[in-house]
């Protein structure tokens, strides 16, 4: 397998100031500092809701832990495929986003395996094609064993 | 207060700016054909570790190396992708010619298990192709290949293994038949049993594809009694390619309908009710037949709703109902039939929009 080696940006306004800001800061400045900066940065419209937002998978402590946020905000939007296709494209870069699409098609064909139309990163597409040439996997099942 | 108004400042403009910083990459997908089924239990996405063991099991497969296809499958959390794995495995095995070990990966396949024996079927269709629908060969050419695929089991009385054995059956039978271009009755009345029943319901589909649907079902029977009985040639005409094929699907009788436990399966997923009598079977088969042309449409069944043979009427009615659209008003003599079965029963044999059956996902030059 080739390493996905693309360049990953993100926007800092979908995260929480990073590591480096806090260690500027001692004990009691913190409470006062943190509260004042959730202010403002929501003011900016850097508001977040871990659960729904997808903008804000981006601050998680480990790659692990922000592709799986991007994966369950997306999977929490059920089958609103309008707004599942508006926070799939909140994913700022696109072997995460596309990522999200293959973990969605592969999770539940049936309701997302048509995500996989999306794909473009070739490592993925490539994962994807188990979904698209198996169309049966879309469809329904029915009780229907002899 | 300033200081700190400061250090908010500084961090937000870095913080709430758009500029882009780099993102730390996401774990590496596992290697698109793993070295191991170990591996797969590496990636942190449990969906894509499934679809890990799946390509493993594939490969194994293709190496012949069959005690790991049922090893990879087995270790699949999601029970859609073990179903899912079982089926590909069995289509890699039949491939290499080991056709009853790929029967037993159908039997383990759940939600897929008649597709994939529908599929190993079509796998033998070189095969089958040695005889045509006038050689009394045909019977043992489909002998041979339900024989080679018992000898191969790891349990082939198991009745999982028999039931989707005729499915096989079905499926070899409407190999011989279906787009021949001739409904010759010959190699289907050398069949003897259960054999005899698939082979009938062959020879009906070619024939009602032959004859064409705008006769109607009640001078389609006809013809085709007449057929098989010798009173009248043998339907003949264009043969049609397999990747031509189309037809609707079917789906099973539920569980208490009259004749459900003795019903045949068909090649498209469902099954038959059996006749009483020969005559009687292949009106049925008949019917069938008409309802897997796409021409057909709601309507054509109803001449049969009140047919004194009761199980002919609930072919009619159970056809009727695949093809009513929801909300339609339905007749009151199949309504009568109808209101024997329970909710459960009905809903089962409501028209469900389902995709068409057909030979092949390409039918490019197809009409």
């Amino acid at each position: 397998m080739a390493p996905v080696n693309e360049v990953y940006l993100t926007s800092v306004c979908s995260g929480a100031p990073g590591p480096d800001a806090a260690t500027f800061l001692d004990g009691s400045m913190t409470k006062i500092f943190s509260g004042l900066l959730a202010l403002m940065l929501g003011g900016a419209g850097c508001d977040r809701s871990v659960e729904t937002d997808m903008t804000a998978c981006g601050s998680q402590g480990t790659p692990e832990a922000r592709e799986e946020c991007r994966f369950q905000v997306a999977l929490g939007l059920g089958h609103d495929r309008e707004a599942q296709g508006m926070a799939v494209m909140e994913v700022p870069e696109g072997v995460s986003r596309d990522l999200v699409r293959l973990r969605l098609a592969l999770h539940d064909p049936i309701a997302y395996g048509r995500l996989c139309n999306d794909v473009t990163v070739r490592e993925i597409q490539e994962r994807c094609r188990m979904v698209n040439i198996r169309p049966h996997l879309m469809i329904p099942h029915e009780p229907n064993t002899p | 207060m300033i200081r700190v108004l400061s250090w908010a400042w500084m961090v937000c403009a870095v913080g709430c700016s758009s500029e882009p910083v780099v993102e730390a990459p996401p774990p590496p997908l596992p290697a698109l054909v793993p070295d191991s089924l170990a591996s797969c239990a590496d990636s942190p996405y449990p969906e894509i570790a499934d679809a890990c063991r799946v390509r493993f099991s594939i490969d194994a497969g293709l190496k012949g190396r069959e005690a790991l296809t049922w090893e990879s499958c087995a270790a699949i959390v999601s029970p859609l992708w073990r179903d899912e794995c079982h089926f590909l495995a069995a289509g890699v095995l039949g491939r290499k010619g080991t056709i009853g070990k790929a029967m037993d990966h159908c039997v383990a396949a759940g939600r897929y298990a008649q597709n994939c024996a529908v599929h190993v079927a079509w796998i033998k269709r070189p095969f089958i192709l040695k005889t045509s629908p006038d050689s009394v060969t045909a019977v043992q050419v489909v002998q041979e290949s339900l024989a080679e695929m018992s000898a191969e089991s790891r349990d082939p009385a198991a009745p999982e293994f028999q039931a989707h054995l005729d499915v096989v059956r079905s499926s070899l039978w409407f190999e011989i038949y279906y787009g021949a271009g001739v409904a010759d009755p010959t190699a289907a009345q050398a069949a003897e049993g259960l054999m005899r029943v698939h082979a009938r319901s062959a020879f009906a589909w070619e024939a009602v594809r032959l004859e064409g649907t705008e006769l109607g079902t009640v001078e389609l029977a006809r013809r085709v009694v007449d057929i098989w009985e010798g009173r009248r040639a043998p339907s003949s005409g264009d043969p049609l390619s397999r990747p031509c094929w189309l037809g609707r699907n079917t789906q099973s009788f539920p569980a208490g309908i009259e004749g459900a436990d003795s019903a045949a399966h068909t090649p498209h997923y469902g099954t038959r009710l059996v006749g009483a009598t020969e005559e009687e079977d292949l009106v049925i088969a008949t019917l069938e037949a008409a309802h897997f042309a796409p021409s057909t449409s709601s309507g054509a069944f109803t001449a049969w709703l009140e047919d004194p043979r009761s199980r002919v009427r609930t072919t009619a009615t159970r056809l009727e109902l695949l093809l009513s659209p929801t909300g339609a008003t339905l007749p009151a003599s199949l309504l009568k039939i109808a209101s024997r079965w329970n909710a459960g029963q009905m809903e089962s044999m409501r028209g469900k929009r389902r995709p068409f059956w057909s030979g092949s996902a390409d039918r490019a030059g197809c009409d």
